[in-house]
C-alpha cells in the first residue's frame, strides 16, 4: 500500500497551507451545494430521479416557427384555456331570480348601493372564500383522456406487458399508435426518449419497460445507456442491430411524456354591468379588462399528453376541411413534438364559451363559496352643516343636516369654565339636538365623529341668571315650584340667616311637620324627608317670630322614568317603575296607572290597585308581562281618583333578534304579540335580500302570545334584512317598526354532487372513479419563473384530510380553502382609480340617483373564479369541436368530434335504416310495411349471426307475428346505431346534449374521443411498417374491429375494448345478452350484493335506477299494462329493487325487479334457467323490463308466469 | 374379540348405513323446517284514485310543499323524509308517495302517517295524494300478512289483472 503511505505521511506533516482551507471548505459547499441540487433538479442524463409534480413547466403560446408569441406589453402569452365559473347566463355566480326566488345564494356577484355627499370617496371591501379539492379537480383534467389516446402506455402494467403472451396484441396499443403513421410514432418515440433522458425528474423516468418478451427490464436512462439515443430504420429497411436492441422494447414505449404543467386558479374581478355584459359577448376586447385578484398556481399532470396524441390523431384522420384552420399541430421535421395553439380562439368566445364548457360545469361541483359582508367607511367627513337654531336663559337648541346616523355626536364647550356638553351618538334620523342646563359663559359647538370634526361650528353666549324677585319681609323665602316631586324640599331665603333663626313647615291643618332648627349663616336649606302633601313655611326667630314671607307648596310622588327592558332571545321583557318616597295609604291606596300616550286620554290600560297590587310601603313597580306592550305610553301614580305624582312617558319597542346558525334561521320578537295596538294580527316578519331589495321570505301573521317564528333551516347566505312590520303589507314605509341586518351564512356550501353521477360532466372518470385519477397537491410556493418563490399558499388555507394513494407529491396542499379580498381603492383598468361619489353623472359607477346635495350610487361587481388549464383548448380543439362544417357529404358538423369522419364507423352507416325501421314499427299494428321491413332487414344480411338474439326471436315465434315483430323491436332497439358522440345515455360511450355539447355519461367517456379505428391505418402500421419478425411474433392478421366504441351488442359479441380493437375471445360474464355488465359498485350501500352468487351488481350496474325512470319505461314498451306491471307486479315481486336474487324460487333461482330467469354462470356451477331468450333477470333494469315485457307479450299478455298476477 | 375380518367389514358397513339413514332423516327435518315459509304481504299497491290534476287546490298547495325540499333526488324519486325504520320517497312519475317500511310495521306506519299530518296533511288528502305504504323488507311483509298499502281510511283496491 505504498500510496496510502504516501498521502498519510503528507496529511501528517504540519506544513501551513491556506489555501488548501479554502479550497477544501469551498470543496465542502459545493458538495453541499450538489446534493441539495441533486434533490431538486436531476442533470440530464442523469439516472432517474422522479419528483412528479415538481417543478412543473409554465406554457407558453407559440407561433409555427416555434416562437414565443408576445403580447403588447412583450409578455409571454400563457397557453392556458379559461375555465370561467358562471352560472347558466355566463354571469358570475350570484343572486339570480326564478319565478320571484332567489336560485343562487349571493356570492360573487354583488351590487353596491351608496349614498353620500358629491366628491365623497368610499372605500369598501368585501372578503370571499373559495374552497377546492384539488384530488377531485385532477380527475376532471383528462387522466382518463391521455391514457386512452395513448393506449394506457404509461402505466406500469403496459410497460411490462409480455407482447407475445398477449392473445390479442391489437388491444395493447391505443388509437394513437394504432392509427397514426409508422413514421410518426417513431418520430415521437424518439422525442420521447430524448425527452425523458433529459429529464430525469420526470415521473416517467423511473420506469421499467420490458421487451417483448417481458423479460429484461430497462428504463430509458439504462436503454440509452445500453444502446445510446434510437435511431430506427427508414421504412422498407431492416436493420439486424436494430432488431437486436431497441426494436424489441419499441412498441412498448409511449408517444408522448407526461410532463407536468402550470395551471392558474384566478380570481378575476370586473365592475360595471356594461364592462360585464361586454365581457359576457366578447366583445369589445373585453376580455383584457379583467382584474385579477389573487392567482393561485396548480401542477397540472397529464394534459399535454393529452392535447399531444390527440392532436396527432387529428391530424392524420380528420379531413383538412374539417380541422381547425389552426390543427396542423406536428412539426415532423424538426421531430420536435409542439402543439400549436388555438388558445386565442378561446379566449376571443371568453365568457361566452363558458356557458358551453361542461368542464367549468364540472368543477363548479367541487367547489365551495363564501362570502361576507361589505364593508365600508367614509374617507372623507366634513359633510354636515350645524346651525344654532336657539338660545334661552341656559339653553341652546342646534338642528344639523344630514340628520344623524347613529354614529356621530354634538359637542358644546363652555369657553369660560372648560365645561363640556356632549349629546353622545345621534341616533339615524334625527335632525336637532336642545343642551338645557347650560352656564353662562361663552360656547363653542360642532359635530364630532370619533375625534374629528365633521361639521362647522357654532359659538353663542348663555348670560347670567336674572336677579330674584326682591324680598316682601325682612327675609325672602322661597320654594320650588309647586308641585314638588320627591322627598327632598329645598328652601331658599335671603339674606343669611342668622342664629335664632328656623324655618317651620305646617300642614294644610296648621300643624307643626318639620322644624329646621337652628339655620345660623345658610341661605338654604332641604326638607329631606318630606311625605306627599300640601303644606305652607315660614322664617321665625326665636321659634316666635315671623321674619319671612309664607311660601305654600305641596309636595307629591316623584316618579322616574322607567327602565324598560326587552331582549327576546333571552325571554327577557321587562319595563319597571321607581318612585319616591315610599307609597302609603294616607287616605287611599297608592297605584300606578299607565295609558296610551295620546291626548286626551283614553282609559287606563293597567291600574296596578286593580291587578291586586299594593305600592304601600314600595319604591318600584314592574309591570306584569301581559301589560308589557309594544307602543308609547304615559303612567302616573294616584291616590283614589287624584294624581299624586308627575307623569312619565316611555315607549316600549319592538326587539328583533335573529339567531343564526349556519343556514338555520328563527326570529325572536318581543314583547309577546299578544299585546300592542292596533291589531295584534297583523303582525308579520318580512326578510329581503339586501342590495336588490326583494323579499325573499313572509312570516305571514305571527302567532298571538308568540315569541319566535323559524325561517329556515337552509337560508340562502348573503346580506339580509329583517324586518318586524304590522298591519300586513299595505303600510310598509307607515309602520316598519324595526329592521335588522343579518348576514346568513358566511360559508355557504355548494351542493357537492359526486362526480360519476354529474352527466353534464364530460372530463371526469367513470363511475365510482371520481376523485381516483393521480394529481398533485400544490405547493406553497409558485414556479412560473416571473413570480417564483412568490407565496402560493397561505399558512393554514390547505389541509390534506383523507390522504390517498394518487397524489403524486409529498405536499399536504389539497383540499384549501382560497380567501381573497375585493378592495374598491384596488381598482384598475379605468381612470379614476379611487371610487368616489360624482358631482354629476355616473362617474365611475354603474348609475347615480340624485337630491339636493346627497347622492345615492349603484356598481355591480363580478368575481370569476377561473381554472386556467394548458392544453386544454388543443385537446377540445382536437377531440371534440371542427370551426367548420363538413363539406364532404359526411356525418360531420360542428361541435362534433373530428375523429370520426374519415374512418366512418359501421354503426355510421348503418345508423339511418336501422333506427328508423325501429323507430317506425309499432308492435301493435305487426303487419304493418314498416314492421315488415324491420323484420326482412334484421333476418338477411350478417345481422342474424352477429346479433344471436334476433336469431332466437325467429327461432321462437316464427309462426307468431306479433311476438315475432316484439321481440325483434326488443332485440333490435337494443343495437346502438348512434352516431359516435351521440349515444343514448343508457348505453356506454358519450351523448349528445343540446346544441351539439357531448355530455358524458357513467362509464367510458373517454371512449369519445375515437369511435372506430380506421382499418386503412391498421393496414398501414401493422403490415406495412411493423418488421416482419414483429408481425409474426405478434400474430398480426388482416383483421380489423369496425364496432363503435359506444356499441352494446345485445346477443352477441361483448363490448370491445377501447377503441375499437378486437374483443378478447373469451368473454367474461355475464354471457352474451346481458346488456350493461354487471359491476361491483354498490351505488353507495344501496344494494347488498351478497345476496346474489354473483356478489355483482347486475340490475343497476350504472346506478342510474330509479322508480320514476321505471315506470316511464314501462310507459314506453307496454303503455296499457304499465300500471300494473309498476303498482302490482314489481312491487309484488322485488319492491323494486333490481338487484333482487330469490335463491328458493319454486322454479329454482328469480332475479331481478321481475323475479325472472338467468343465464349459466359455469365457473359458479350454475346451469341456464331460461324458458326463452326473454326469461331473464340478471341483466340490467332497463332490459329485465324489455325481457319481462317481451316474454308476456309471448305468452299473449297474460301475466301466466308471474305469482304476484293472481 | 378377535372376530373374523369379513365379520369387522359387516359391522363397519351396519354402523355407516345406520349413520346415513339417521343423516338423511335429520336433513330431510332440516329441509322441510326451512321450506316452511310464513305467509307473507302481496305488497300489491292500490294505484292512485283521484288523477293529479283534479286534485283539490289545498291538496295541490300541500303537494308542492312536501316536495319543495327534497333531501335527495335520485332521478326522479325524491327522497322527503328518512328514520330508521321508513323512509318517504315521492316518485314523480307516476306522482305516488311511497312510503317504504323495513321493520315495525304498525309503529311505522303510525309514524310516517303522523309525520305527514305534521305537515299539514289531511286523512283525505294522504288517500288523494296519494300516499302508498310498501313493505320493503320480507321481514316486513311477513310481520304483517294481511298488510295494505292505503293510509287509513282510504278505499280502493289494486289494479285487476289486465284482459288480453
Amino acid at each position: 500500500m505504498p500510496v496510502h503511505k504516501d498521502v498519510l505521511s503528507k496529511a501528517k506533516r504540519p506544513k501551513s497551507k491556506p489555501w488548501l482551507g479554502i479550497i477544501f471548505i469551498a470543496l465542502l459547499i459545493s458538495i453541499n451545494l450538489s446534493i441539495f441540487t441533486s434533490a431538486v433538479q436531476a442533470a440530464p442524463g442523469g439516472a432517474p430521479a422522479p419528483q412528479p409534480c415538481f417543478n412543473p413547466e409554465p406554457v407558453y403560446v407559440k407561433d409555427a416557427g416555434g416562437n414565443f408569441v408576445l403580447d403588447a406589453n412583450g409578455q409571454k402569452v400563457e397557453n392556458l384555456t379559461d375555465n370561467y365559473l358562471t352560472d347558466t347566463n355566463g354571469d358570475p355566480l350570484g343572486p339570480e331570480e326564478t319565478d320571484n326566488k332567489l336560485t343562487n345564494p349571493e356570492a360573487l356577484k354583488f351590487t353596491i348601493v351608496y349614498t353620500g355627499h358629491k366628491g365623497d370617496l368610499v372605500h369598501l371591501t368585501k372578503r370571499n372564500q373559495v374552497k377546492v379539492d384539488f384530488s377531485k379537480l385532477q380527475a376532471i383534467f383528462g387522466a382518463p383522456n391521455s391514457n386512452f389516446a395513448d393506449g394506457g402506455a404509461q402505466s406500469i402494467d403496459h410497460a411490462q406487458t409480455n407482447l407475445m403472451g398477449l392473445k390479442n396484441p391489437l388491444i395493447y396499443q391505443g388509437p394513437a399508435q394504432k392509427a397514426v403513421f409508422k413514421v410518426l410514432t417513431d418520430a415521437q418515440r424518439i422525442k420521447y426518449v430524448k425527452y425523458v433522458y433529459d429529464k430525469p425528474e420526470l415521473g416517467e423516468s423511473g420506469t421499467k419497460f420490458t421487451d417483448y418478451n417481458g423479460q429484461d427490464p430497462k428504463n430509458i436512462h439504462e436503454l440509452v445507456g445500453a444502446f445510446s439515443l434510437p435511431s430506427p430504420p427508414p421504412a422498407g429497411t431492416t436493420d439486424q442491430h436494430w432488431l437486436d436492441t431497441w426494436a424489441k422494447y419499441w412498441e412498448k414505449l409511449p408517444t408522448t411524456y407526461n410532463e407536468f404543467t402550470i395551471g392558474k386558479l384566478e380570481f378575476r374581478e370586473l365592475h360595471g354591468l356594461q364592462l360585464i355584459e361586454n365581457v359576457k359577448k366578447g366583445v369589445d376586447n373585453s376580455c383584457s379588462k379583467f382584474n385579477p385578484l389573487r392567482t393561485v398556481e396548480f401542477p397540472v399532470p397529464n394534459f399535454f399528453r393529452t392535447a399531444a396524441t390527440s392532436g396527432a390523431l387529428n391530424q392524420v384522420l380528420v379531413p383538412k376541411t374539417a380541422q381547425s384552420d389552426q390543427n396542423d399541430l406536428l412539426d415532423i421535421k424538426g421531430a420536435v413534438l409542439g402543439v400549436k395553439t388555438s388558445t386565442l380562439d378561446f379566449l376571443q368566445y371568453c365568457i361566452k364559451f363558458a356557458q358551453k364548457n361542461p368542464v367549468s360545469q364540472a368543477i363548479k361541483k367541487v367547489i365551495s363559496l363564501g362570502t361576507q359582508s361589505i364593508k365600508s367607511s367614509y374617507i372623507a367627513y366634513a359633510a354636515w352643516n350645524l346651525n344654532l337654531a336657539s338660545v334661552g336663559s341656559n339653553s341652546a337648541r342646534f338642528t344639523f343636516d344630514p340628520p344623524g346616523n347613529g354614529n356621530f355626536g354634538l359637542v358644546a364647550k363652555n369657553n369660560s369654565t372648560g365645561q363640556t356638553w356632549d349629546s353622545g351618538a345621534i341616533s339615524n334620523g334625527t335632525s336637532s339636538v336642545t343642551f338645557n342646563g347650560l352656564t353662562p359663559g361663552n360656547y363653542r359647538a360642532v359635530l364630532i365623529f370619533a375625534t374629528s370634526e365633521i361639521s362647522n361650528a357654532v359659538t353663542f353666549d348663555i348670560n347670567s341668571a336674572d336677579p330674584s324677585p326682591q324680598p316682601t319681609s325682612s327675609w325672602t323665602l322661597s320654594v320650588q315650584a309647586s308641585p314638588i316631586r320627591g322627598s327632598n324640599v329645598r328652601f331658599d331665603y335671603n339674606p343669611e340667616a342668622n342664629s335664632v333663626m328656623a324655618l317651620i313647615v305646617y300642614d294644610q291643618n296648621n300643624n307643626t311637620v318639620t322644624d329646621s332648627g337652628s339655620i345660623d349663616r345658610s341661605t338654604t336649606w332641604t326638607w329631606t324627608n318630606a311625605r306627599p302633601g300640601v303644606y305652607h313655611a315660614q322664617l321665625f326667630a326665636y321659634g316666635i317670630a315671623p321674619v319671612s314671607n309664607v311660601v305654600n307648596f305641596e309636595v307629591q310622588w316623584l316618579l322616574n322614568n322607567p327602565t324598560v327592558d326587552i331582549r327576546p332571545l333571552a325571554g327577557i321583557n321587562n319595563v319597571n317603575f321607581t318612585f319616591a318616597p315610599q307609597g302609603n295609604n294616607d287616605g287611599a291606596n297608592l297605584s300606578l296607572l299607565t295609558y296610551v300616550n295620546t291626548t286626551p286620554r283614553g282609559t287606563a290600560f293597567y291600574d296596578s290597585a286593580v291587578s291586586g297590587v299594593n305600592l304601600n310601603g314600595q319604591t318600584s313597580h314592574a309591570l306584569p308581562l301581559n301589560k308589557v306592550r309594544w307602543g308609547k305610553w304615559v303612567a302616573v301614580l294616584i291616590k283614589g281618583l287624584s294624581a299624586v305624582s308627575n307623569e312619565v312617558t316611555y315607549e316600549v319597542p319592538y326587539v328583533l333578534e335573529v339567531e343564526n346558525n349556519s343556514g338555520s334561521v328563527t326570529f325572536h320578537y318581543g314583547p309577546p304579540l299578544h299585546i300592542g295596538p292596533p291589531s295584534a294580527n297583523a303582525m308579520a316578519i318580512i326578510v329581503k335580500r339586501k342590495y336588490i331589495d326583494k323579499v325573499v321570505w313572509d312570516s305571514g301573521p305571527l302567532a298571538l302570545d308568540s315569541t319566535s317564528v323559524h325561517w329556515t333551516d337552509n337560508a340562502q347566505p348573503g346580506d339580509m334584512e329583517a324586518c318586524l312590520l304590522y298591519d300586513g303589507k299595505t303600510e310598509l314605509s307607515a309602520h316598519n317598526l324595526v329592521c335588522k341586518p343579518i348576514s346568513v351564512s358566511t360559508n355557504y356550501p355548494w351542493k357537492i354532487i359526486t362526480l360519476d353521477k354529474d352527466k353534464s360532466c364530460i372530463k371526469v372518470s367513470g363511475s365510482g372513479k371520481a376523485g381516483n385519477a393521480p394529481f398533485c397537491a400544490i405547493y406553497p410556493t409558485k414556479f412560473e419563473p416571473s413570480v417564483k418563490g412568490q407565496t402560493n399558499v397561505f399558512p393554514g388555507e390547505c389541509a390534506d384530510p383523507n390522504p390517498s394513494r394518487y397524489k403524486l407529491n409529498d405536499q399536504s396542499n389539497v383540499v384549501c380553502t382560497f380567501t381573497f379580498d375585493w378592495d374598491s381603492s384596488k381598482f384598475d383598468g379605468i381612470p379614476d382609480k379611487e371610487l368616489r361619489l360624482p358631482a354629476s353623472g355616473p362617474g365611475n359607477w354603474d348609475k347615480c340617483d340624485y337630491a339636493g346635495d346627497f347622492v345615492t350610487c349603484y356598481l355591480t361587481v363580478g368575481i370569476w373564479p377561473d381554472f386556467r388549464v394548458p392544453f386544454l383548448a388543443q385537446s377540445w380543439n382536437n377531440t371534440q369541436f371542427s370551426n367548420k362544417d363538413e363539406v364532404l357529404p359526411t356525418l360531420q358538423e360542428t361541435g362534433r368530434p373530428g375523429y370520426y369522419t374519415f374512418g366512418q364507423p359501421k354503426a355510421v352507416a348503418e345508423y339511418d335504416p336501422l333506427q328508423e325501421l325501429v323507430n317506425n314499427c309499432d308492435p301493435a299494428i305487426p303487419g304493418s310495411q314498416a314492421c315488415k321491413d324491420l323484420v326482412n332487414k334484421v333476418t338477411s344480411g350478417d345481422y342474424p349471426t352477429k346479433y344471436p338474439g334476433l336469431s332466437d326471436c325467429v327461432t321462437s315465434y316464427l309462426m307468431q307475428l306479433p311476438q315475432l315483430v316484439t321481440c325483434i323491436k326488443g332485440v333490435a332497439s337494443l343495437i346502438p346505431k348512434n352516431l359516435p358522440g351521440q349515444v343514448d345515455s343508457s348505453t356506454l360511450g358519450a351523448s349528445t346534449g343540446p346544441s351539439g355539447s357531448v355530455l358524458g355519461t357513467a362509464t367510458d367517456q373517454k371512449e369519445r374521443f375515437i369511435g372506430a379505428v380506421d382499418c386503412g391505418k391498421h393496414l398501414t402500421r401493422d403490415i406495412s411498417l411493423k418488421p416482419l419478425v414483429l408481425q409474426k411474433e405478434l400474430g398480426v392478421k388482416f383483421d380489423c374491429d369496425l364496432s363503435t366504441s359506444s356499441e352494446t351488442p345485445p346477443n352477441g359479441a361483448p363490448p370491445p375494448p377501447p377503441g375499437g380493437g378486437t374483443p378478447t375471445p373469451t368473454p367474461p360474464p355475464p354471457p352474451p345478452g346481458g346488456g350493461t355488465p354487471p359491476t361491483t359498485n354498490d351505488c353507495s350501500g344501496k344494494y347488498n350484493l351478497s345476496t346474489n352468487p354473483l356478489n355483482d351488481n347486475f340490475g343497476d350496474p350504472s346506478c342510474d335506477f330509479s322508480e320514476s325512470q321505471l315506470y316511464d319505461l314501462l310507459r314506453s314498451l307496454d303503455p296499457s299494462r304499465a300500471d300494473y306491471w309498476f303498482f302490482t307486479i314489481v312491487p309484488c315481486e322485488s319492491v323494486y329493487n333490481s338487484n333482487n336474487y330469490n335463491g328458493a324460487s319454486t322454479s329454482g333461482s328469480a332475479w331481478g325487479l321481475y323475479q325472472m330467469g338467468h343465464e349459466a354462470y359455469p365457473t359458479l356451477g350454475i346451469p341456464r334457467q331460461m324458458n326463452s331468450p326473454f326469461d331473464r333477470g340478471d341483466v340490467d333494469w332497463r332490459l329485465q323490463t324489455s325481457n319481462a315485457v317481451n316474454y308476456n307479450n309471448g305468452l299473449g299478455n297474460t301475466f301466466d308466469y308471474w305469482g304476484c298476477a293472481t | 374379540m378377535n372376530l373374523p375380518q369379513n365379520q369387522k367389514t359387516f359391522q363397519v358397513i351396519i354402523i355407516a348405513v345406520v349413520f346415513f339413514l339417521l343423516a338423511m332423516i335429520f336433513g330431510i327435518f332440516l329441509t322441510q323446517t326451512g321450506k316452511s315459509t310464513k305467509p307473507a304481504a302481496t305488497n300489491k299497491i292500490v294505484p292512485p284514485q283521484v288523477s293529479p290534476a283534479s286534485l283539490p287546490k289545498e291538496t295541490k298547495d300541500l303537494k308542492s310543499k312536501l316536495i319543495s325540499k327534497p333531501l335527495k333526488n335520485n332521478k326522479g324519486d325524491l327522497l322527503l323524509y328518512e328514520s330508521t325504520n321508513f323512509y318517504v320517497e315521492y316518485i314523480t312519475s307516476p306522482q305516488v308517495f311511497f312510503v317504504k317500511i323495513a321493520k315495525d310495521v304498525n309503529n311505522s306506519k303510525k309514524q310516517a302517517t303522523e309525520w305527514f299530518i305534521a305537515q299539514g296533511a289531511t286523512g283525505q288528502d294522504m288517500c288523494n295524494l296519494p300516499v302508498r305504504f310498501i313493505l320493503s323488507t320480507l321481514e316486513a311483509r311477513q310481520e304483517d300478512p294481511k298488510f295494505t298499502s292505503l293510509p287509513d281510511g282510504c278505499t280502493g283496491q289494486p289494479i285487476s289483472k289486465p284482459t288480453k
